[in-house]
Parts: C-alpha cells; sequence; structure tokens
C-alpha cells in the first residue's frame, strides 16, 4: 500500500539523518574549535566502513567491530593530526589543502586494499528481520541506527555540556585567544577533537555500511552532504549538526526516491536558500 | 552651520556587554574633538560604529547631514571619512608608495580598470609622492614597509589617510607606541592639517592630546560622562574621578 | 620587465612556436596542446588564489557546463562558433551565480561552499542520463571547426590553443598589473584596510570570480575539442584539486607558476601512470610534501635560487627578498 513505501521512505531518512549526524557532528566540531574544514571527513567515513567490513570477515560481533572500526580511524586521524597538521598551525589554508591531499590517499589505498568492488556489510542477525506493527513492515536495522544516532547526539550533548573536556572545546570554540589565555592546552585538545571527529566518522561509516556499503567514491558521496549539514546547520553548533543532518537526509533521500535525477538539484535549494537569508546557518555560532 | 559628525543615542551590545550606552556627540566643521576615557571605555568601538567595522543596535550617526548607519563602510569613505587605526594596518610586503596609490585609488574610477598598467599612471604616484613628502616620508617612499621603523610606519598610516582628503578624519591613538621625538614630529604634522578636515581623535597621551583638543568629550564605560571645552573638562571633578577612581 | 626576464620570455615565445618542428612525435604536440589548457585553467584559478587569496575548490565545474553546453549545442544543431560562443556565456553566467553564493562566507567558508557547489554539478552530470550521457559521457558529434578552421591535426590543433592560451596570458598578465589587480591583492591582504580607503571589497572579488570563471569556460571548450568527448570525471573533485595543485605547486603568487605547475603535473601524471598505478595517491602526497614544504611553490623558489647563485657570482651578501610580485 502506499502507506509502506512512505514509512519506508520515511525511515530510511530519519536513519540516514541519523548516519549524517554522526558524520557531521565529527566535521562542525573539528571546524568551530580548530577553523579547519576537514576534507578528509568523507574518507574517514569510508576508511570506517572498509575497516567494518575487514572486521566482520574476521568473525568479530557486529557492534565491537563498530566501535574497533571507529577507533581504528579515530587513530589514523589523530595520527595525521599531530604529524601533519601540527606542522601547519597559523596556515588555516594549507592545513585545508593538506586534508585534501590525504583524503586522495586513503581513497587510493581502500582501492589498493579492498579493490573496486562494492562491499556489502551484513547487518546483524537479529536486526534483519523486519518489525511489524499494525500490519506495517518496519526496517528494523535502519530504527537501531537512529536509536544509535540519537543516543550518540546525547551523549555528544553531556560531553559539551558537562565535562570539563565539553567545557574547554566550548571556550575553544567561543575565543581561542581567551582559551591559551587560561591555560587550555590547546594542542592536546585539538588532537583529542580531531581523534573524537575521526572516531565518530568511522563509526558512522561501520554503521551505514548494511545501508550504503563500502564502495570506491562513498567518500565523495559523503563529504559534500556533510559540508551542506553543516552550511545549514551552522558550523560549530551540535544542534545544528542534528538539525541539519536530519533536513538534509530528507531532502536527499525523498530526492532520490522520487526524482533521481535531480537529487543533488533538490539538495541544492535550501543551501541557496540560507545561504542568501541565513550566511551563519540557522544556528551558527561560528563565523565561517 | 551643520555639524560635521552628529551622533545621536548610539547602542551597541556585545552579547550581555553594553560597549556604547546612548551616546551622543555633535563636532562641528573644522573642530579638534578629543575622546579620552580609560580602556574599555569602549572609544574605538565607537569609532568602529562610526566607520561600519560594527553596526549599531540603535541610534544615528550622521556626517555632514548625510545619515550613515546602514550605508556600507566603503560608501561612509566616499562620503569623506577617514579613519587611521590603533593597529597598524598597512600592506607589509608593499613599497610606501604603492600604499599611498591603493589609498588614492579607493576613491579614483580607475580602480575598476582591469586592463590598464597601473604605472602606467604617474598622476597617482605623483600625488602618492606628495603625500609621503608632506609627512617627511618621501626620500623613503621606494622602501618596503617591512623595511622601515614604526615612527615611519605611522606617519604612513597618517598619509594614506590624508591622501583621501577627508572632510571628517578619525584618529585612533596617532601617537601610540612613538619615541619623544617622533611624537613631535607627528604633532607638527597634526597641526599643520587644514582647517576643512574636521578631526576626531582618540588619544591618552595627555601633552599632545590636550595642546591639540579644541573640546573634549570623556567615555567611560560607554558612556559620555563629560563634555566640553578643554578647560571645562579638565576642571571637571567627574574627569578625575573616571581616571583616579579606578 | 627586466631585460632577464624580457630574454626569457622571448626564448620560451620562440620554442613555444617553434615546438612542433622541434619535438617530433605527434603525441608529445598533443601533450603540450594539453599542458596549454590545463595551464589556462591554472591561470584561471589563480586569479582567485595568487591574487585574490580565495580558494576554490570548484573551479572544475565551470569547465564542464562550457563542456557540456558546448557538445550539447552542437548536438541539438547549432552551428560551432554558436556553440562556443553559448557554452562561453552559460559557464560564465553559472560562474556569476554561484560567486554570488560563494562570497557569502568569504575565507574558509568560501572554500567549503565552492566544494559543495562544485560535488553538485558533479552529481547534476552524473545522474542527469539522459542530458549527460551520465557517467558514460557524451561525445562531440563533428570534428571542431572553430572560426572554419581545421585543427584536427596535432600541430594545427596546437597552434590553436597556443593562440587561445597567448591571448588568455597576455589578458590575465595585464590583469595582474591593473589598478583593479592592485585593488584585489589589497583586499587579500587587508579587506578591512582597503574599505576603509573606498574600495568595495566584495564587488571586486566576485567580478574577479565571473573572470576567472570565464577562463575556464575558455579551457572548457578547449578541453571538449581537444577530447571530443566529456565526462563527469572532468568535473570531480580531483579535478578541481589537481587545477588548484597546479597552481600551488608552480607558485600562486607568480603569472608564471601555474603554467609551471600545469606543465610539470601533466608531465608527471602521464609519465608516472605507465609506471605507478596509483596516480591518486601520488597527487595526495604531492599535495602534502609541496604544502608543507615548499608553500611557495617551484618558481618562487628557483626564483630565490637563482639570486643567490647571482649574489654569489657578485660577491655580494644576498640582500632581502624583494615583495615584489613577479612577472
Amino acid at each position: 500500500m502506499q502507506w509502506q513505501f512512505w514509512i519506508i521512505q520515511t525511515l530510511n531518512s530519519v536513519a540516514f539523518g541519523g548516519l549524517l549526524f554522526l558524520l557531521s557532528s565529527g566535521f562542525s566540531l573539528i571546524f568551530g574549535l580548530m577553523r579547519i574544514p576537514n576534507l578528509a571527513h568523507g574518507a574517514f567515513f569510508m576508511l570506517g566502513a572498509y575497516f567494518g567490513y575487514t572486521l566482520l570477515q574476521l568473525r568479530l560481533q557486529f557492534w565491537p567491530a563498530a566501535i574497533v572500526g571507529g577507533l581504528g580511524v579515530g587513530l589514523v586521524g589523530a595520527v595525521f593530526e599531530r604529524l601533519v597538521l601540527r606542522r601547519l598551525a597559523g596556515n588555516e589554508q594549507g592545513q585545508v589543502l593538506v586534508t585534501l591531499g590525504i583524503s586522495f590517499i586513503i581513497a587510493d589505498v581502500c582501492l589498493l586494499v579492498w579493490t573496486g568492488d562494492p562491499m556489502p556489510l551484513p547487518a546483524p542477525q537479529a536486526l534483519r528481520p523486519p518489525l511489524r506493527i499494525a500490519g506495517y513492515a518496519f526496517p528494523t536495522y535502519r530504527l537501531v541506527v537512529l536509536a544509535i544516532a540519537l543516543v550518540a547526539a546525547l551523549a555528544l550533548y553531556l560531553l559539551m555540556e558537562r565535562t570539563r573536556l565539553g567545557a574547554m572545546i566550548r571556550a575553544g570554540v567561543d575565543d581561542m585567544e581567551m582559551a591559551r589565555a587560561v591555560g587550555i592546552p590547546v594542542s592536546r585538545l585539538f588532537t583529542a577533537v580531531f581523534l573524537l571527529g575521526a572516531t565518530l566518522a568511522g563509526i558512522g561509516g561501520v554503521l551505514g555500511g548494511p545501508v550504503l556499503n563500502a564502495y570506491p567514491g562513498l567518500d565523495t558521496d559523503m563529504l559534500p552532504l556533510a559540508l551542506i549539514v553543516v552550511i545549514l546547520g551552522g558550523a560549530g553548533s551540535l544542534l545544528g549538526a542534528f538539525v541539519g543532518s536530519f533536513i538534509v537526509g530528507f531532502i536527499y533521500n525523498f530526492g532520490i526516491a522520487l526524482m533521481p535525477d535531480l537529487a543533488y538539484f533538490v539538495l541544492f535549494l535550501p543551501m541557496v536558500l540560507v545561504l542568501v537569508f541565513l550566511p551563519q546557518g540557522l544556528f551558527g555560532r561560528v563565523q565561517i | 552651520m551643520s555639524p560635521a559628525l552628529a551622533v545621536a543615542h548610539l547602542h551597541k551590545r556585545f552579547g550581555g556587554l553594553p560597549a556604547t550606552k546612548d551616546v551622543s556627540l555633535t563636532v562641528m566643521p573644522g573642530e579638534r574633538r578629543l575622546i579620552i576615557g580609560p580602556n574599555g571605555a569602549g572609544k574605538t568601538t565607537l569609532f568602529n560604529l562610526i566607520t561600519g567595522d560594527l553596526s549599531a543596535d540603535a541610534g544615528s550617526v550622521r556626517v555632514f547631514g548625510e545619515e550613515l548607519l546602514g550605508m556600507p563602510t566603503q560608501r561612509r569613505v566616499h562620503l569623506g571619512l577617514a579613519r587611521t587605526y590603533q593597529i597598524l594596518t598597512l600592506f607589509p610586503r608593499e613599497r610606501l608608495v604603492h600604499n599611498v596609490v591603493l589609498s588614492l585609488l579607493g576613491l579614483d574610477g580607475r580602480r575598476w580598470n582591469p586592463w590598464s598598467i597601473l604605472s602606467a599612471n604617474h598622476d597617482l604616484y605623483a600625488a602618492a609622492y606628495d603625500a609621503l613628502r608632506r609627512v617627511g616620508l618621501g626620500d623613503i617612499a621606494e622602501r618596503i614597509v617591512t623595511e622601515t621603523s614604526y615612527g615611519e610606519r605611522r606617519r604612513l598610516e597618517l598619509a594614506m589617510a590624508l591622501a583621501q582628503q577627508p572632510r571628517l578624519l578619525l584618529l585612533d591613538e596617532p601617537l601610540a607606541g612613538l619615541s619623544h621625538s617622533e611624537r613631535q614630529t607627528v604633532r607638527v604634522l597634526l597641526d599643520s592639517i587644514p582647517r576643512d578636515v574636521t578631526i576626531l581623535m582618540i588619544e591618552h597621551d595627555m601633552d599632545t592630546a590636550l595642546a591639540f583638543a579644541e573640546r573634549i568629550t570623556v567615555l567611560h564605560y560607554g558612556e559620555v560622562i563629560v563634555e566640553g571645552t578643554r578647560a571645562e573638562v579638565v576642571a571637571d571633578p567627574r574627569t578625575r574621578e573616571v581616571y583616579l577612581g579606578e | 620587465m627586466t631585460r632577464a626576464a624580457a630574454l626569457v620570455f622571448a626564448a620560451c615565445a620562440l620554442s613555444l612556436i617553434a615546438l612542433p618542428w622541434l619535438i617530433g612525435s605527434e603525441f608529445y604536440v598533443n601533450m603540450a596542446s594539453q599542458v596549454l589548457i590545463y595551464a589556462l585553467l591554472a591561470l584561471s584559478i589563480n586569479m582567485l588564489l595568487g591574487y585574490g587569496g580565495m580558494v576554490s575548490l570548484g573551479h572544475a565545474a565551470y569547465l564542464g557546463i562550457a563542456g557540456y553546453a558546448c557538445i550539447l549545442a552542437t548536438v541539438w544543431g547549432y552551428n560551432q562558433l554558436a556553440a562556443a560562443i553559448f557554452a562561453i556565456a552559460a559557464s560564465t553566467a553559472a560562474a556569476a551565480f554561484f560567486g554570488l553564493l560563494s562570497l557569502r562566507a568569504p575565507g574558509l567558508g568560501f572554500i567549503m561552499i565552492t566544494l559543495a557547489l562544485g560535488q553538485i554539478v558533479w552529481g547534476i552530470a552524473y545522474r542527469a542520463n539522459n542530458l549527460t550521457g551520465g557517467d558514460n559521457g557524451i561525445r562531440h558529434p563533428a570534428r571542431p571547426m572553430p572560426f572554419g578552421l581545421d585543427i584536427s591535426v596535432a600541430p594545427k590543433f596546437y597552434y590553436f590553443t597556443l593562440s587561445v592560451f597567448a591571448i588568455a596570458l597576455f589578458c590575465i598578465w595585464r590583469f595582474s598589473r591593473s589598478p583593479f589587480g592592485a585593488s584585489l591583492m589589497g583586499a587579500r591582504d587587508q579587506p578591512r584596510r582597503m574599505r576603509m580607503l573606498g574600495h568595495h571589497v566584495w564587488l571586486v572579488r566576485w567580478l574577479t570570480f565571473v573572470m576567472a570563471g570565464f577562463w575556464a569556460s575558455v579551457a572548457g571548450v578547449l578541453y571538449v575539442y581537444y577530447n571530443l568527448f566529456l565526462s563527469p570525471h572532468a568535473i570531480s573533485l580531483q579535478q578541481s584539486a589537481e587545477i588548484l595543485l597546479m597552481a600551488i605547486l608552480g607558485g600562486a603568487s607568480t603569472l608564471t607558476g601555474p603554467i609551471v605547475g600545469a606543465a610539470v603535473i601533466t608531465l608527471v601524471k602521464n609519465v608516472a601512470s605507465t609506471y605507478v598505478e596509483r596516480w591518486n595517491t601520488l597527487l595526495g602526497v604531492i599535495f602534502v610534501v609541496v604544502i608543507v614544504f615548499m608553500p611557495h611553490g617551484l618558481v618562487p623558489g628557483c626564483q630565490q635560487l637563482l639570486r643567490r647563485v647571482r649574489d654569489t657570482f657578485k660577491s655580494r651578501p644576498s640582500g632581502a627578498a624583494t615583495a615584489e610580485t613577479a612577472p
């Protein structure tokens, strides 16, 4: 029936929105604090998916695989931050370009290691059968992904508002000079945030695996979506990333389902409107 | 005679912090007005509101009768506004003469020309040399800014502002960081500015400022506390309170 | 220009003109044509980067829009000249529009918005199968004959491209020496100051964006004439990044830097791909290495080296480096 289609599409949209949140929250944090749009963020997501694939092949359970995969990507990110980004401190343009360079390397290495065929990541057994309520079938796994994204949003909120680390991050986002002046260990904070952002992207990649697969080009598919979320929602704002992710998730998903030829164009419109009327984004705190 | 500058009930908040509270002042053409006040009093903020670097929350700023609020900065400049900054904002990798040429171009239609060769515009360069000579930098016009002394750079900043032939000149601490002899040089320069330029100056160096100023406005916590002639302000007990009561 | 620079310029110009005689092989003459097309792209992006301080990561979009417009117009039956004009006009109009959007947020926001816009154009090209042939691309249906000239032979194509390139280089050279160029460079260094001097910083930047889009569009038409084919790969982020890298590698602060960068990258790409399969990794590594170790690029680096050599011969200590933007 018609309803079934809309239910499926809506749930696909919110689940995708959840994945986008995992992707763009990290991006927004890194940008808000370090003033670097991490152009390797799509590659981090993709790398997470590939790590997840391999870990699942090695018979690891799904949820541990998500965490280990995420942390693996986090580690790659942290190493990159310490070895390369730090050398370019103060050179914002250079830092952005270097993240682009790394994204190429990661993408190409993935192609080398995992070849060009799309790799499916099977969802955990228990979540494969659909949830049947009132005669309608709900895709269980996607509901779980949404739930995880909501939990992650809550966890990040608590991190930012209730912990010392979060306070330091917020201070850095608001006024870097002041944060340094009051003794916040800025370079360690940078590494920590980059690690956190990359890990979130990596976990998102694994969780997204059963929905999107792992394939070459996943990085360049996801990166502009993260950018649009941050442009829409405002950089440095977790709430903005949250709201923006679901808006973009809906538009992208329904766009692809209803007008596959014009999906990208449909994304374009809200972005243009926001840029014209609200250059700070819907919730922006950081002047881009 | 209509005022050169008429600020009325100007307000500006930064988040919860009121930086400018109901500030009003009137400066007549040709006047030399001094703005003083302790650090954080909102003097530079006031300048930023007049130039358009900041947008006001409420109030009005009129220059020679024209309302400025809502107008972008470069259009205000075309009405005859010029400014020097507390922290030098020059073009450090360029020659002194190029800095002044950029200043002259700002008001010249030729700045839109993407085809002609800039260095072929001899009249611009001649005017730039003149402007530099007037502040005593004629001999080093071809030097790059990074190879000049701080005092020379302050004079360059002044030259760039004067080259615009402004009607209203805002000077933000033009003597900051200068040695005694350099201050003398700049003092003479300021005195030599003709009366068709109205000057509004922020300055901490009291000797120079008081010698220069005809009328003084004292700001404190974003408000006008005292205003009047030099003699009146100096004698006013509130002035002393503002500075000593800290 | 100094005498030395004039001599170098004359030597380069002569070798470029005589190139098809100097290099017998058609393969290398074609590669030279390719280099010229990429050099034009790199020069156009450098109007934004080197002179304007703006990093655009979606510049390949203008190559793509012009390319697709040119092919489609030809397919739809328009004559070649009309198709080329339409292509350049359409792409420049797109640049005008995208410029309005991109300049809403200067600095890092500009980078992000140009990237997003470029990806959106790529996405449309990739998915609009009916119009663009999707991933398979589309062919230019006829032998290109600009102004009735037959350019299907390698040397003829080369001279045509060289002529267009020479005109573009002259225009961009004059741009860099013009009052407008000075205004742009001033806005790059001290935008607040420039506004306070009366310059309309936003408008200067937007006009530059449109001009850069124009030259990229011209390169797009040349690209299509050369390849007789266009696929979304030409508009990919990778392509935009390569163009940017050419400008940075060669030296964004100079006029000739992007040309040198285009030559180096194109040659390395063509040579490397016979030995190395992982061109993308190499590209990424070059990116990182150049930005970390050689941020000013090859041309300023070589100029510095030459100056030191000259000074050693004249046994004079090296003076402070001049800050002039080199020819």
